[in-house]
């Protein structure tokens, strides 16, 4: 690969350097796996390169060029993934519970952390929250559900595609429908927010 | 219960219940579709069920979170000149003026909802010869440019037109057995644009 031309590399190296910025500020913000955003910005860097060496003219390599580099990148990088079948994106991190994972007694009964006035084993919380979440409405479901995966208000309202106020009325809705829902199975809240 | 109760349930019961393999995961298109904002409700909301319960799906989905983010960053940036001469004219016209264009966000709306079709080629058209693209009008669009981009994502060919048709032919290079991706981009009149869905064709 033979070096572009001094001011070709210095705007794209600008260019690619701002990106980068960009992508891994938005990174940390989405908890996305830096070690795959590297690799990710190595490769738009070689499509840039490749794409000049190719005869494009540097001045039109605007922002939307390197974006849509950087999806296809992106893209690939998944579809590559799933094909080989590999441990996908640093898989283990949903696996691992964002709290204290909570203990049986032993009794087998959920710790009063869970605020259950009842003896109720893991499994079957489990089933009814999953017995509650089904009989919601879709969009409030998917809503509460993205909350309670430690997502923000901001990042649901865009991934819903919609106003961040609507899906604030959605997660707030909905969480009230699903303690409604699971009190009337019996898994009852005590109080405790 | 509070939520942090809630939540732990929840990582429980996905952790619980993950597939077992990716076998039924929705197409790394559908998730850009859910990050670029143009999925369909419908269908938005089934990958989104799909994601929250699927570890794979939901880093996949943060990953391409994070590059479509980073772009929408980078682009106003590149704006700015132009977004400066406008101010400095309109500078001359009234400092009210000036306060709302220098506050205004140019509107890009993306996808079926903003009225940039694509009819043809047809999703997944395996042609014979280099297409002619044909678009619905969209109303106040000042000007087209449509994108041709190779497997790689690489840009093959940029046009500008007024109409909502134009001929590949003669254009640019298409070699047979592979797949092109192409869209549209309306500049409107009154400033901002809209832009298509991508569309997908093969030659044969």
């Amino acid at each position: 690969m033979s070096p572009p031309p001094d001011d070709v590399s210095v705007a794209l190296e600008r260019l690619l350097a701002r990106y980068a910025g960009l992508v891994r500020s938005a990174a940390r913000s989405h908890r996305a796996d830096e070690a795959t955003v590297d690799e990710i910005l190595q490769e738009v860097r070689i499509r840039l390169w490749r794409a000049i060496e190719r005869g494009e003219k540097a001045d039109a390599l605007p922002a939307s060029y390197v974006y849509r580099a950087a999806v296809s990148a992106t893209l690939d990088l998944i579809r590559g993934r799933r094909r080989k079948r590999e441990v996908p994106l640093e898989e283990s991190r949903l696996e691992e519970p964002r709290l204290e994972e909570p203990r049986l007694d032993d009794a087998g009964a959920i710790p009063a952390s869970l605020g259950t006035d009842r003896t109720v084993d893991e499994e079957a919380a489990m089933e009814l929250l999953d017995q509650a979440l089904a009989g919601m409405v879709a969009t409030r479901r998917v809503a509460v559900r993205l909350h309670l995966a430690g997502y923000h208000l901001r990042e649901i309202a865009a991934m819903m595609d919609s106003s961040e106020a609507r899906a604030r009325n959605l997660v707030y809705r909905g969480l009230a429908d699903l303690r409604t829902r699971l009190t009337s199975m019996g898994l009852n809240p005590r109080g405790r927010g | 219960m509070n939520d942090d109760t809630l939540r732990t349930l929840h990582d429980q019961l996905v952790a619980r219940r993950a597939p077992s393999d990716r076998a039924r995961c929705p197409e790394p298109d559908d998730l850009l579709a859910i990050a670029e904002r143009r999925l369909a409700e419908a269908r938005r909301l089934v990958v989104l069920e799909h994601v929250v319960g699927c570890a794979a799906c939901r880093n996949e989905l943060d990953l391409l979170r994070t590059v479509v983010d980073a772009g929408g960053d980078l682009t106003p940036a590149h704006r700015a000149p132009w977004l400066a001469l406008a101010a400095a004219i309109v500078l001359m016209v009234g400092a009210g003026t000036l306060w709302r264009l220098a506050n205004r966000e140019e509107p890009v709306v993306r996808g079926a909802d903003a009225g940039a079709v694509l009819v043809a080629p047809a999703a997944g058209d395996a042609l014979d010869a280099p297409p002619v693209l044909i678009w619905h009008r969209i109303d106040g669009a000042r000007d087209y440019r449509v994108e041709v981009l190779g497997a790689g994502g690489a840009l093959l060919v940029a046009l500008e037109t007024a109409d909502t048709t134009v001929s590949l032919a003669g254009r640019t290079e298409l070699p047979p057995g592979a797949e092109y991706s192409w869209w549209v981009r309306a500049r409107l009149s009154q400033g901002g644009e809209r832009r298509s869905e991508i569309g997908r064709f093969r030659v044969r």
